[in-house]
């Protein structure tokens, strides 16, 4: 993973666990405040719906007392039913009045009331009937006493004024009134679509719910208007007329603000997760840049202080040899080439050392292993440091066939260098066994000692670069960390297992190949 | 290299859109239909649709005068006499050219004789109650083709029966209607509903007091035009000297009849009476006043204005009205007779006139009417008035709010709806 993409992931990490608490309180709090819209949005329709209903009563009684006064007026006037027909001039609203008694033929009579009322109201009681539609807007027709016996004075009322009334209610940009009768039939409609229903009697889907309030007091604050709108209405019930007034509003509308909130909310977190990602991500990238520059400079610190210290060792004992050389002495010259011999053998290792950490594995190139035949290799190969320090080499294989895909180079000097340091580590008369072994499709290399084993406050930063403890003067602690990063190379990964004085295990676990073809 | 390319950019966008769906206005009716034919009258509703596939030689110009429509000119020949030149283009619809023998039988079924003279025709009227003018523009012509009438105007009939009419237009406009459907309802109310339902698009001769229905209905667009005819108050001659019918028109040609009768739904009408008071006249029996129901309320209003002198107010059926105008038993009559275009005054006040159903004589009045003098003769009428002019009540339609021109006719309703343009 590159530095640009560990500061992404930092940045992302840090804005989602700042982010998404926030927003997820956000949401739970605007779903509350879209409830609580929801009720207010009610109430304040309900209450448009009893104002409504209230100048609408006050309006009704204000034409049925007009209608009284007049009855007690001209009704026992002798030109009474003249004086009424004019009166029709001055209150278009009561319509034409009529001047009744029983010799009335019945075409003359008001043709929404029954015959049982006309005959209560030339009793001398005041009766009315249910409201009905007359020509375009509703009607009702009520008689009155008219203060002689055996006669009544009886209107038409003209419900346009409620029909207006309804129509002048907006609530918003796109909500109405409507109003209806006992049964559910709409009287007025504040919707001009509706408005045909008042005339051909249809119901509009408010009916069912009108009807219910009527019969039982209640009706549903959220249903489908017109069209299958999904509305919010408040209702209010006129119970001495039997109607219900009904004003409402598309859900969509009344709820805009929430909605709208919402919109913000996920926009505002989508931009500050983009403004995050953004900014901290070149935030990361620099402190990483300056991280990784800090490293380097430690590295090259620990470099040039292994270097300085090792080749400051190395020189010295050259220097030895030069005075040895010096003193031209024929009996040192044995002891010089041998010291120059082991010196160079000791430089040579270490620009090998050097070398290993120039070689980048490539795993387009890497090729079939077999491990029986790799560790057998390889411990062949370490034999000869074995018997110079008197530590037995073994290489133990496994029962079957054991693939990995690698650089054989490179697990060479990998494995050598884990098996060079434990013959180091062991005793004269120790042993250091490499064995291989397949686990859950995994390749398991292992190279254990018996010898003094490894501090537990060392085996974290075991493979860490130049942290070698052991400043022979042959190693500047390049060899775990390098045998690490041949390891992760091939997709594998490197343990150690110690314990002081009992020895240590160090097992390199590499993805196994079921066969060795190249594929 | 660029400049082909713009050309052809430039044709790709100014060609007609393919298959642009067609626009049909459907248009709601209350009565019955029937064939639509050159001499349909007024009481079956496919009248309306006559201007659309009929022409008349002449129309009546936005100021009440004579142009010509299938002509393509006219003039004044004589008393009673028109000089006619024929549109040298015109075609019926089937394509035939318009004849000379096509015109005679046309003009005659209203009276008209015709004669060539030339390259022009000569139409004249016998009879000077019926002026040459406005029975020109009343007569639609046509071509019979078996039992069909052919006629020269933009539509063709496609389908009628009593429930409908459909138009189509004989060559299609872009931007223009293309279909026209008058759709019959049993009632005033139901073609109003359906109107306001979404089923027409057009609803004639809507009446003012349903206009604040269509409040906030933005599908649909009020349009008015000054009206034809006056609501007046008809004056029984036998019964009435001159000098009470000058002073009941001071006292009834007023503001306060109009808008107690009206409201402000009805312009006043132009006629005045004179500005002194006449004298006034002495008390007699109460004036009784007849009307069909839907004028009661005028009635009461006139009967208020008298005061005192107001008497009955008898409301009757059309066949009882016309009965009792007929027999002289009436004081004074509420009544809309067609006041426009200002010809249509001669049909209405000359002696003998088939529409002057007061009896109604004065010399100076049927000179003035002879010599085209409208002014004069409506100085006559204020001297010797057959009747109290209130107010001329405007005709107002509810359209579809995508027609961008709709303007009702000078003469007849609908006359212009050929040439209304549709908003793509």
């Amino acid at each position: 993973m590159n530095r640009h993409a560990i500061a992404l992931r930092l940045a992302a990490l840090v804005a989602l666990s700042g982010l998404l608490p926030i927003v997820l309180l956000a949401a739970v709090g605007l779903q509350i405040l879209r409830r609580r819209g929801e009720q207010a949005s009610t109430e304040a329709l309900t209450a448009i719906a009893a104002q409504a209903s209230a100048r609408i009563g006050m309006y009704i009684d204000q034409q049925r007392e007009t209608l009284r006064a007049l009855a007690m007026a001209v009704g026992s006037e002798p030109d009474a039913a003249r004086r009424l027909a004019d009166v029709t001039l001055d209150v278009p609203s009561l319509g034409r009045l009529r001047f009744i008694d029983p010799q009335t033929p019945a075409q003359s009579l008001p043709p929404a009331l029954r015959p049982e009322q006309i005959a209560r109201a030339l009793a001398g009681t005041e009766v009315a009937s249910e409201t009905y539609i007359r020509e375009l807007s509703p009607a009702m027709d009520v008689c009155v006493p008219s203060g002689r016996p055996a006669h009544a004075v009886c209107a038409t009322l003209d419900l346009l004024e409620l029909q207006r009334q309804v129509q002048r209610i907006r609530v918003g940009q796109s909500g109405y009134a409507l109003a209806f009768d006992r049964t559910g039939r709409l009287l007025a409609a504040g919707a001009g679509t509706l408005r045909a229903a008042v005339l051909s009697g249809e119901p509009v889907p408010e009916s069912a719910a009108a009807a219910q309030l009527a019969r039982s007091g209640a009706a549903p604050s959220r249903l489908a208007g017109e069209g299958g709108a999904d509305v919010l209405a408040g209702w209010s019930f006129l119970p001495d007329l039997g109607w219900s007034i009904a004003v409402e509003q598309p859900a969509d509308e009344a709820l805009r603000g929430a909605r709208e909130a919402l919109v913000v909310l996920g926009l505002g977190a989508l931009a500050a997760l983009v403004i995050s990602l953004l900014a901290g991500s070149a935030i990361a990238g620099r402190m990483l840049a300056a991280l990784e520059a800090e490293a380097r400079w430690r590295t090259a610190g620990r470099i040039a202080s292994g270097l300085s210290h090792d080749l400051g060792h190395r020189l010295a004992i050259l220097n030895q040899i030069e005075q040895l050389a010096a003193t031209n002495d024929p009996d040192y010259m044995p002891r010089i080439r041998d010291s120059l011999a082991s010196e160079v053998e000791t430089l040579r290792k270490f620009v090998a050392d050097f070398a290993d950490l120039t070689r980048v594995p490539k795993p387009d190139e890497f090729m079939p292993v077999e491990l029986n035949a790799f560790v057998q290799s390889v411990g062949a190969t370490a034999e000869p440091q074995g018997q110079s320090a008197r530590v037995a080499v073994e290489a133990a294989t496994a029962p079957e066939e054991i693939w990995v895909r690698g650089d054989r180079y490179l697990l060479e000097r990998a494995t050598l260098n884990l098996v060079y340091n434990a013959i180091e580590a062991s005793p004269p008369g120790g042993r250091v066994r490499l064995s291989v072994r397949k686990e859950n499709g995994r390749a398991l290399l292992t190279v254990e000692d018996r010898g003094q084993g490894i501090a537990q406050d060392r085996l974290e930063t075991l493979f860490d670069s130049f942290t070698s403890t052991k400043r022979t003067g042959v190693h500047v602690g390049m060899g775990l960390p390098n045998v690490r990063r041949i390891v992760l190379a091939h997709g594998g990964e490197v343990s150690v297992k110690s314990r002081t004085g009992q020895g240590s295990e160090f097992t390199l676990a590499l993805p196994a190949h079921s066969s060795s073809s190249s594929s | 290299m660029l400049r082909p390319l713009l050309v052809l950019i430039c044709l790709a966008a100014c060609r007609p859109a393919r298959n642009a769906p067609l626009f049909t206005l459907r248009v709601a009716v209350s009565g019955s239909l029937d064939r639509v034919g050159p001499e349909t009258t007024t009481p079956n509703r496919s009248a309306l649709a006559q201007d659309w596939v009929y022409e008349p030689l002449a129309r009546v110009g936005e100021a009440g005068e004579i142009v010509p429509a299938l002509a393509s000119k006219l003039e004044v020949a004589g008393p009673r006499e028109l000089r006619v030149w024929l549109r040298a283009e015109a075609r019926f619809s089937d394509g035939a050219p318009l004849t000379f023998e096509d015109v005679a039988t046309s003009l005659a079924r209203n009276q008209l004789r015709v004669r060539r003279d030339g390259e022009s025709l000569l139409v004249d009227s016998d009879d000077p109650a019926l002026p040459t003018e406005l029975l020109l523009a009343r007569s639609l012509i046509f071509r019979r083709a078996g039992e069909r009438f052919i006629g020269t105007g933009a539509f063709v009939v496609e389908e009628e029966d009593q429930s409908h009419v459909l138009l189509s237009r004989r060559q299609r406009q872009p931007g223009r209607i293309d279909r026209v459907r008058l759709q019959a309802y049993p009632l005033p109310k139901d073609a109003f509903a359906h109107t306001l339902k979404g089923d027409a698009d057009l609803l004639p001769e809507t009446e003012s007091r349903w206009l604040e229905f269509f409040e906030g209905v933005p599908r649909l667009r009020t349009i008015r035009a000054p009206g034809t005819h006056a609501n007046v108050v008809a004056f029984n001659l036998r019964r009435l000297s001159r000098a009470e019918r000058v002073a009941l028109v001071h006292e009834l040609a007023s503001d306060k009849v109009r808008k107690l009768a009206f409201g402000d739904s009805c312009p006043p009408q132009l006629q005045r009476p004179a500005s002194e008071p006449p004298e006034p006249v002495p008390a007699r029996q109460p004036l009784g006043i007849v009307a069909l129901p839907a004028f009661e309320r005028f009635a009461l209003a006139i009967r208020r204005a008298l005061g005192e002198r107001g008497g009955d107010v008898r409301l009757a059926d059309l066949q009882g009205y016309f009965a009792m105008v007929k027999n002289g038993d009436f004081d004074m009559a509420a009544a809309a007779p067609l006041i426009w275009p200002p010809v249509m005054s001669v049909l209405v006040w000359r002696t003998g006139a088939p529409s002057n159903v007061l009896g109604y004589s004065n010399p100076r009045v049927d000179a003035a009417l002879d010599a085209r003098d409208w002014p004069g003769a409506q100085r006559a009428l204020d001297a010797d008035p057959p009747a109290a002019f209130v107010c001329t009540t405007d005709r107002i339609a509810v359209v579809d709010a995508r027609i961008k021109n709709p303007q009702l006719g000078p003469y007849d309703l609908l006359e212009t709806l050929p040439q209304w343009e549709v908003a793509q």
